[in-house]
């Protein structure tokens, strides 16, 4: 397979720049580190494009590149966990269907719980929402597909305490 | 967001904690040299110049070029290498290599820099005075043990921070 040219890739960021958002709208706690976020995952997928052959498709490359960056995109005083605020701004990236309210504020609650998790919980959350199979989680994250499924299951118990 | 507001984004630099700890041991660095190479220069005017005073540039010299030669180009290389593309997993495990593997290394030059910091205070007075000698063997142990203590509170958090999230892995595949 042959390397992606400058303007492929742009256009293919410009594409897929919603799950970018998304990633930022997970890790990140204040609005600055949502901004610092999306500006270094956009420079380390600039750095890595070159790498990038074609073999796999380009959004499961990204989540790649992005996961990783954010992961390790640690802010001073990261262990105290702050809830996250829905800001508008930072969501526009974000293909919603119209809800209503009551979806809505489920939906605020869930994100807040979300945010609650550390950074390998929220990999595995995304990737899960995301709608990927437990074998590309587990390839993205380098664990078995078995205890991704374990782990998520686990997850998905922490989180249903969390909201009640 | 469009190509051309994407391209304005990635011409910017890095800002992840990693290159941010590599910028900083290097400013440090270059900081301490530059004092050192101010204090030797401010001696050289004042004083008439010794051969404790040429031992220590030729000492400060030989270390100015190990760092610029090895310890620069290294950090740089860390800096700029690629490593995001593999799972999340091999990522962290690279991560934390590279980057104790540098924090080691700008210890060991941070130790080193002793040396030339001993010869100007020889070449304040001029020559090896024993009780300026015996100051700097007295006070090494306490200069290792700050040097230490200096890397792991601004760096070290770091690294404990990366291996909790290897043991967080670690801990889904053991179970």
């Amino acid at each position: 397979m042959k390397q992606i040219s400058e303007e492929q890739f742009l256009q293919l960021f410009e594409d897929n720049q919603g799950i970018i958002y998304k990633i930022c709208y997970l890790y990140g706690k204040t609005e600055v580190d949502k901004q610092d976020l999306f500006q270094e995952i956009s420079i380390q997928l600039w750095k890595a494009y070159p790498t990038y052959k074609g073999t796999a498709k380009f959004t499961t490359w990204m989540y790649r590149v992005a996961l990783n960056t954010a992961i390790t995109f640690f802010r001073k005083g990261k262990k105290k966990r702050q809830e996250i605020e829905l800001k508008p701004e930072i969501t526009s990236g974000l293909v919603y269907a119209e809800y209503d309210d009551e979806t809505e504020r489920k939906l605020k609650n869930m994100y807040k719980a979300i945010g609650n998790l550390n950074a390998i919980e929220k990999a595995l959350v995304f990737l899960y929402l995301e709608g990927k199979p437990y074998t590309e989680i587990s390839d993205t994250l380098g664990i078995s597909s078995v205890n991704a499924r374990v782990k998520m299951n686990r997850i998905k118990i922490k989180l249903r305490e969390m909201l009640t | 967001m469009s190509a051309v507001e994407i391209k304005k984004i990635v011409a910017h630099s890095s800002i992840s904690p990693m290159a941010k700890i590599r910028k900083n041991m290097m400013f440090e660095l270059i900081a301490i040299l530059v004092v050192l190479v101010g204090f030797f220069v401010f001696v050289l005017l004042k004083e008439q110049p010794t051969n404790v005073l040429y031992l220590g540039l030729g000492v400060l010299t030989a270390i100015s070029l190990f760092i610029l030669l090895f310890v620069f180009p290294k950090f740089y290389r860390h800096t700029k290498k690629v490593d995001v593309v593999h799972s999340v997993s091999t990522n962290l495990y690279q991560n934390i290599t590279k980057l104790q593997s540098d924090l080691e290394l700008y210890e060991k030059t941070m130790l080193f820099l002793y040396v030339p910091a001993c010869f100007a205070g020889f070449a304040l007075s001029n020559y090896f005075n024993k009780y300026i000698v015996l100051f700097f063997v007295v006070f090494f142990p306490v200069y290792y043990f700050l040097v230490k203590k200096w890397t792991k509170f601004f760096y070290g958090q770091y690294v404990e921070e990366l291996e909790e999230l290897v043991q967080e892995l670690q801990q889904v595949e053991e179970e």
